[in-house]
């Protein structure tokens, strides 16, 4: 049993470090479908050539999606702070069923979210939405009652779309965004 | 004339594709990885952690190295060369050129696993319509409580691992016609970061509220299945990316 755990956690430990040190595509790649809130058919490269910090939410969320709202402000307040570029942003759903466009555009009107700056995207499908998930590592489960389980993400995209820098816990300092543009203007 | 063609060739493909799928009755699995959390916002009973599962086709046998590689030709953006880093580590396809078509397809990432179901006109399984497949024994449709089905998983996971895996088909066929569920391979399921290991089965003891939204996770007590515990303490810690040695996949329609 002890060398099977062994290789449970050989499997996780050597996941985590093989994702450090390889090279990582373009989230750009990908071919899935959303729709934006305008309900045109795009897809995820409809920033691409700026930075762009995307996360996954669902409206129907009570806790954790304000917050992460609230996260990517604050994200994007110190990197202007630092003088650095002001990313764009992108709020994906994981929630099919119910954030379909509309449902999206009246939550932007309702947070206020200036349109040129957020860009709140729906799932064509299940298959798009469990795809960026995994591409992003947010863990996120459909509860059936309207409600889903997830865990809480926010990724800093280069003008490519490749991931740089992400952190899992809202809770989580900004500091590593910063030192992720650095590094991009150099 | 040509249509006549194409048509036969159509159903002669749709015939062949169909040969190796069973078909799965309707009906419900305990969804043992689900422990009701305390801190958690779903007030569930153990009764209500059983899953409906809707009656599906399943591949008889995990995907073959032979079966990947008729993939590959037709599909060769998939191979190791050309594939995008999105979509796969450094172990992809490792051991694909050693002998054995038979033997299952490993080092396999998520998302080719998917692109290969796709090409099929087939998708992952769930985890749902996986464990209820894999509680089948030779006799028994569930057999989640058979203390003696679960010790013979766990006698499969302990064995010395490495070396050559079996071919698909050797190891054992359940009730419902599929062979290998356990004792081979570890296999992909569609949503395999839809669980959590947090609480007591992790270092930090606490359940971390920025962390997760929402409830449900599986600790180390659920000992009657610890068989389960490890398959669930497995897949969360696999990224799309991942490439194991012993991670195949089967489709299902």
């Amino acid at each position: 049993m002890k060398r099977v755990m062994a290789l449970i956690l050989g499997v996780f430990f050597a996941g985590a470090s093989l994702s450090a040190g390889s090279k990582t595509g373009s989230l750009y790649d990908l071919p899935s479908v959303w729709r934006n809130t305008k309900n045109e058919k795009v897809g995820l490269g409809l920033a691409k050539g700026k930075p762009v910090l995307i996360a996954m939410i669902y409206t129907s969320c009570a806790h954790s999606c304000p917050m992460t709202v609230n996260k990517i402000n604050e994200i994007k307040r110190t990197l202007v702070e630092a003088k650095l570029e002001d990313p764009v942003v992108i709020l994906a759903s994981f929630d099919v069923k119910r954030d379909r466009p509309a449902k999206l555009k009246k939550y932007q009107s309702i947070r206020k979210l200036d349109e040129s700056q957020w860009i709140f995207l729906s799932p064509e499908s299940e298959l798009s939405a469990r795809e960026l998930a995994v591409v992003l590592g947010v863990n996120y489960k459909d509860l059936g009652n309207g409600d889903f389980s997830h865990s809480n993400s926010v990724s800093l995209l280069d003008s490519q779309g490749h991931l740089v820098a992400s952190i899992n816990s809202l809770s989580e300092g900004t500091a590593i965004f910063v030192n992720a543009m650095k590094a991009q203007t150099k | 004339m040509i249509g006549i063609g194409l048509l036969l060739t159509n159903i002669a493909i749709a015939v062949g594709q169909a040969g190796d799928l069973v078909q799965i009755p309707s009906g419900s699995v305990e969804a043992i990885w689900l422990s009701p959390v305390a801190k958690s916002n779903i007030r569930k009973g153990p009764s209500q952690t059983r899953k409906y599962v809707r009656g599906f086709k399943a591949q008889k046998t995990a995907v073959t190295k032979g079966d990947f590689v008729e993939f590959l030709r037709e599909n060769p953006q998939w191979d190791k060369n050309s594939i995008s880093a999105i979509y796969a580590d450094e172990s992809y396809l490792k051991n694909l050129s050693q002998s054995n078509s038979k033997a299952p397809i490993t080092y396999v990432s998520w998302f080719a696993a998917r692109a290969y179901c796709k090409w099929k006109g087939l998708r992952l399984p769930s985890v749902n319509e996986w464990e209820y497949m894999a509680a089948a024994s030779e006799k028994k449709y569930d057999a989640n409580r058979d203390s003696q089905f679960l010790q013979r998983i766990l006698n499969w996971y302990g064995e010395p691992q490495g070396g050559e895996l079996k071919t698909v088909g050797s190891i054992y066929k359940n009730i419902y016609g599929l062979w290998d569920m356990h004792g081979l391979i570890w296999e992909w399921v569609e949503d395999f970061n839809s669980n959590f290991v947090t609480g007591e089965s992790r270092e930090d003891g606490s359940f971390n509220k920025d962390m997760f939204c929402g409830a449900g996770s599986m600790s180390s007590a659920d000992k009657e299945n610890y068989a389960a515990f490890m398959r669930f303490a497995f897949r969360s810690g696999l990224r799309g990316t991942s490439s194991v040695w012993n991670l195949g996949f089967r489709c299902v329609q």
